[in-house]
């Protein structure tokens, strides 16, 4: 029972944690290091490595927290995260088959692309932007920029969650032959 | 890997952000909010700093090491040096003007609140060229929408357009959308608007044609609207765009602060 509160508390220290970062430090940061979206990477690394009660928990917090600390309405950050692990597990259940890298890489790109969307959307509709998001330069380098950072933590993630556990180590079917 | 009730999920995560938003609608999640922002301040202000520093490392890493430093240390003395001149220009009127009004009453001087900065905020769509800042004072030290901020050179870098209880945000000068009241250091004593450009430049308009404007006149805040006094130093004339067909000219402004080093700044109350 108290190593089930330690572990959640560690988990929502260690989500706020990551909030404060990506709202105080990352923010900070110059063009394109500043388009890494910890959110992003955190509910999809949690959705596929871990139960998807946990991702769900991840996404409500972070957003949560980013909603609070920022000037936007309540749901900003919130609703794009927690609508994500929804969409994902939608997928997962109908389309995605396994725990490969490439369902992995698909996921990743699916949610930056869906997560973009969603938050220029409330973005030009919350404000009086002069330009619609699709056709701002700015809305797509941000896309391309997240995109690339996504695919690069996919492939160090996975390799390092590969390394780590047993759960998703290669697996060959041997043809054997019968003479 | 990923298999769980969605129906009961999607039930579960609508119920809890019906839950927050009737909070949220009816206040009770202010103290929260107030909570977590006052506990989150100390983290966010380190790592805005430290944020900066690495902004600063890799600017200065993308030119040549010496030029960055001698330009840095250049734009500060300019800086300086501007402010200096705006304000002896501005005393000089004043003090023609007191001794032509005997009764005349200066109220030059404002508090300023020091703050620090502990986010920036910037809109998906146009992530390059509006950057709000985000600052860990807000409406219970006695700020409000409108006032001016400045820089620790004394030049002004934004306004407050929205506070909380605990922490405000700005819009800097060379944001879209963030305009002031301006006047020019020049013979006419030009008065206009000042809006930000692409997040880079400032555009001051709304200048009558027969004005005369100089490149490297010193723009100031002309004081017009209350909230912030006059005599700011906004920036410098750059470029004068001037069409005869036209009833207004304007004038490109550059700003004489680096808004990317700024990690502590000072609002003016009036």
């Amino acid at each position: 029972m108290f190593n089930k509160i330690w572990q959640i508390s560690g988990l929502v220290i260690f989500i706020s944690l990551l909030a404060i970062v990506q709202f105080s430090l990352i923010s900070a940061w110059p063009d394109p290091w500043r388009q890494l979206n910890l959110g992003l990477l955190l509910v999809t690394f949690t959705l596929f490595f871990f139960p998807a009660r946990l991702a769900f928990l991840a996404a409500l917090l972070f957003g949560l927290w980013l909603d609070l600390l920022s000037f936007n309405f309540l749901g900003f950050y919130l609703i794009p995260l927690v609508g994500l692990v929804a969409a994902d597990a939608w997928l997962a259940n109908n389309w995605l088959t396994n725990r490969s890298l490439y369902s992995f890489v698909v996921l990743i790109l699916l949610n930056t692309l869906v997560y973009n969307l969603l938050m220029a959307s409330f973005s030009y509709f919350s404000s009086s932007a002069p330009v619609f998001f699709l056709l701002a330069a700015d809305f797509w380098s941000t896309l391309l920029y997240q995109a690339i950072w996504g695919l690069a933590a996919a492939i160090l993630f996975f390799h390092l969650a590969a390394f780590l556990t047993k759960k998703i180590k290669p697996f060959f079917l041997e043809k054997k032959m019968n003479l | 890997m990923l298999k769980f009730k969605s129906r009961k999920f999607l039930l579960l995560a609508a119920a809890v952000f019906g839950l927050l938003l009737i909070l949220y609608s009816a206040g009770a999640l202010r103290p929260v909010a107030n909570f977590l922002s006052f506990a989150a301040k100390p983290l966010a202000r380190r790592f805005y700093s430290w944020g900066t520093g690495f902004n600063n490392s890799y600017n200065d890493r993308r030119e040549q090491a010496d030029m960055a430093e001698q330009v840095a240390a250049l734009t500060k003395e300019v800086a300086r040096l501007t402010v200096d001149s705006a304000r002896r220009r501005e005393l000089e009127e004043e003090n023609n003007k007191l001794r032509s009004q005997l009764n005349f009453f200066s109220n030059q001087s404002f508090r300023p609140v020091v703050a620090n900065i502990i986010a920036k905020e910037a809109a998906p769509e146009l992530n390059e060229q509006v950057q709000d800042i985000l600052i860990d004072k807000g409406q219970s030290a006695g700020l409000r929408v409108g006032l001016g901020v400045v820089s620790e050179d004394g030049v002004i870098i934004g306004k407050i357009t929205e506070v909380k209880d605990n922490t405000a945000k700005l819009c800097l000068t060379t944001s879209p959308g963030c305009k002031l009241a301006a006047a020019l250091q020049n013979v006419d004593r030009t008065q206009g608007i000042t809006d930000g450009d692409l997040g880079l430049t400032i555009k001051m308009g709304y200048i009558p044609q027969p004005e005369k404007i100089t490149i490297g006149d010193i723009v100031i805040t002309s004081g017009l609207g209350g909230n912030i006094p006059r005599g700011l130093v906004i920036g410098t004339v750059a470029a004068v765009r001037n069409e005869k067909n036209e009833v207004w000219q304007d004038a490109t402004i550059n700003p004489v602060s680096d808004f990317n080093n700024l990690t502590v700044v000072s609002v003016v109350l009036p």
